[in-house]
């Protein structure tokens, strides 16, 4: 029966902070995957959770625009896009970790920057373009279990050890027979 | 909303004034709540409940199906009833067994699929739901009430109205699960379809159709039919804890959204110049079942309890002064509601709900601007100064804490091992905290402020380089056209309790007699009052209901 869209999202969202991602990272990587990606790009995403967090680290190429080296999609996608969405002509993504991620972000991001995406090799090209909105996915996953079982150990990463004092003032009494 | 006929309206209620956790602990059901715009929908769209299946044995245990036929589609509820030892009884979302499990399915189930149900749906979280499958629930009875009806009806009478009025339920849910949780649809697969469009509408209506089920399971072992009124009495109970709480925080446009459609109502009520004798008569007699509901609402909880004997006087005095007459002069309402600036929160919000309710042509439209599909985009092309100065204008509710005392962030929220359930943990006396869930959204916003350059800095480049800001900046940048978009208090600090939170949630569900537990669980009843199956379009719902 496979699993619901909204699922993935939650466990992306708790793998990513899992993970280390700051937050608004976490959240755009659990958008664009469980909203535009498709099981190779859950498996991607796992993956590159898996690896970590790196901060994104760019330079400003020339006044047309800024360059990435050895780019971790986890961390420059949401830059680049932000940097496109700020009017910045052109980003270059080299050497980049995680493509299978690239069309999730910008399709999830379309309805406030239009993006257009060329790549050569392991470099992408994102250049401004017209903001098209685009529909999310209805189809649901069927990633391998490897996958599902590397997001829930990330995910797990953020669980606590319940205590007594909150777990007996966090719901009903133990017996409720009125 | 066709805009060539959008009523006048006032200023709404600034959001400083409307978003406090005091407000929202207070917040009571109006005909906006989504049980009430559902029942609206349900009459509108001429739905038609039947019951396909009845397999049901001398002990209540078996399994039914209700189909209700909604605007092309059809739906059922899957309801599975068991034997429950008392000893497995428990409201606490850890509990394994349940008296009564329950699925909404998108269509007519057929023998292979209630047999596939039949395996998944009593494990709630522990089996695995499918694509058709769109909310999964479960429900313990309310013993005492339950059986003294079933024995009432089985000695020829019908239960006695003191202990209906005293519970007002057969049963009680802990849990309504939607939106792929454990695998269910996703509502983006149906939220397009009429009739399921609304927030929670899917939810809504699989409450509706249990409490109907329990009427049914009541009369099965009581061998004869309850009496009409009776049954329109009794709701369906719920148990809420803290799993509630966190969806306010994480759905800032759309709490914007759903707090908006409240206020614009208010103010386009509020903007009539004047009203007709029959509105008048109408708001008069509102008043008196908000009395009477009021005077029939105890719970056990002595602070809760001290607050509704203190609104029943605020009530019976703000009435005093009430007749029709006077309600009917000009700029009567507006004036009278400008009169309770000075009054409780729960006052006022009692009087807002009042005001809302009997005026349904200016304000029902509203209903189906509840959802919002959007999330916060971030504006990257502003600068910092200029969010800054939007931190400036719409946040000074986050910078007023100083998150340096202890006892501003003496809380912390996070995600049990356990049961992968919100908790609320004590920072300063439990391990945990360098796990919290990120609810922490006046702390981020005064952080934000702390760090962020008071100067021409894109803000793409100042978030680059400070990725852990970003969450709350484009929360931030969301405020001045959503301004209700954030609770406006600090959740972390030792006052807050999220019961205000809970309150404010399940007020929207359209949920009345508010019986808190403790600052962090209540119950509540759901459905109570509402037309029962058979008067879908030919009764109206019942605001505040009374027995």
């Amino acid at each position: 029966m496979g699993w619901a869209r909204a699922e993935i999202q939650a466990l992306l969202l708790r793998a990513g902070r899992g993970a280390g991602l700051p937050l608004s990272h976490a959240e755009d990587l659990s958008i664009a995957v469980a909203e535009h990606g498709d099981n190779a790009a859950l498996e991607a995403a796992a993956t590159a959770l898996a690896d970590g967090w790196t901060p994104a680290r760019f330079e400003q190429k020339d006044e047309l625009g800024i360059a990435f080296k050895d780019a971790r999609a986890l961390s420059a996608l949401p830059v680049a896009i932000d940097a496109l969405a700020a009017r910045v002509p052109k980003v270059e993504l080299r050497d980049l970790d995680a493509p299978e991620l690239v069309a999730p972000f910008l399709a999830a991001a379309s309805a406030r920057v239009g993006v257009d995406a060329r790549h050569s090799d392991k470099t992408w090209v994102l250049t401004g373009g017209n903001p098209s909105a685009q529909s999310p996915k209805r189809d649901r996953f069927n990633p391998p279990q490897s996958v599902i079982d590397t997001l829930s150990e990330l995910a797990a990463r953020t669980y606590v050890p319940a205590s007594s004092a909150s777990r007996d003032g966090a719901g009903a009494g133990t017996i409720d027979n009125d | 909303m066709d805009g060539s006929h959008t009523p006048a309206t006032l200023p709404l209620r600034p959001a400083d004034e409307v978003m406090t956790l005091a407000r929202l602990g207070v917040m009571q059901p109006t005909r906006l709540s989504f049980l009430r715009v559902l029942m609206r929908d349900l009459a509108r769209m001429e739905a038609q409940v039947t019951r396909p299946i009845w397999s049901m044995d001398a002990k209540g245990h078996g399994h039914a199906v209700y189909s209700v036929t909604l605007a092309g589609h059809t739906y059922s509820l899957i309801a599975f009833s068991r034997h429950l030892a008392d000893e497995d009884r428990s409201d606490r979302v850890i509990a394994t067994a349940w008296d009564a499990a329950f699925v909404l399915f998108d269509g007519v189930p057929v023998p292979d699929d209630i047999a596939r149900l039949a395996a998944e749906v009593p494990q709630q979280e522990a089996g695995r739901l499918g694509p058709k499958e769109l909310v999964l629930s479960r429900a313990n009875k309310s013993v005492r009430l339950f059986n003294h009806v079933v024995d009432a009806l089985r000695a020829g009478r019908q239960p006695e109205p003191d202990q209906i009025a005293a519970t007002g339920y057969l049963m009680r849910t802990t849990a309504v699960y939607g939106n792929g949780k454990f695998g269910l649809s996703d509502r983006a697969a149906y939220c397009d379809r009429p009739g399921l469009s609304g927030p929670f509408t899917a939810e809504m209506l699989t409450v509706w159709l249990i409490r109907g089920f329990t009427h049914d399971l009541a009369e099965h072992l009581g061998g004869a039919p309850l009496d009409r009124r009776i049954k329109r009495h009794l709701g369906i109970g719920n148990a809420t804890g803290l799993g509630m709480a966190p969806f306010l925080v994480s759905h800032p446009l759309l709490i914007d959204a759903w707090f908006s459609v409240k206020e614009t109502a208010l103010a386009r009520v509020l903007a009539q110049e004047t009203i007709s004798s029959d509105e008048a008569a109408r708001l008069v007699e509102l008043a008196k079942q908000a009395a009477a509901y009021l005077a029939s609402w105890s719970v056990a909880d002595a602070d809760a309890m001290a607050g509704i004997e203190a609104l029943r006087a605020d009530w019976d005095a703000f009435c005093a002064g009430l007749d029709a007459s006077s309600l009917a002069a000009p700029s009567a309402l507006s004036l009278l509601f400008a009169g309770l600036e000075c009054q409780s929160c729960a006052l006022q919000e009692l009087a807002a709900a009042w005001v809302i309710e009997a005026f349904g042509h200016l304000v029902d439209d509203l209903a189906h601007c509840q959802a919002s599909p959007r999330r916060p985009e971030l504006d990257a092309a502003m600068t910092c100064a200029e969010l800054a100065q939007i931190i400036s204008d719409h946040g000074a509710w986050a910078m007023k804490p100083d998150f340096d005392t202890e006892a501003q962030h003496a809380q912390f929220w996070y995600v049990s091992e356990e049961k992968l359930e919100p908790r609320l943990g004590r920072r300063f006396e439990e391990p945990g905290a360098e796990l919290e869930t990120p609810l922490d959204t006046a702390r981020q916003l005064s952080a934000l402020c702390g760090d962020l350059p008071d100067d021409d800095t894109p803000l793409w480049q100042f978030l680059a380089a400070r990725p852990e800001h970003r969450a709350v900046a484009r929360r931030a940048q969301a405020l001045p056209s959503h301004p209700y978009a954030e609770v406006r208090a600090n959740m972390l600090c030792e006052e807050a309790a999220p019961i205000h939170l809970l309150r404010a949630k399940l007020s929207f569900f359209g949920a009345t007699r508010f019986d808190p537990k403790s600052r962090l669980w209540t119950r509540v009843t759901l459905a109570q009052g509402l037309p029962l199956a058979d008067e879908i379009g030919t009764r109206e719902a019942a605001w505040l209901p009374t027995f």
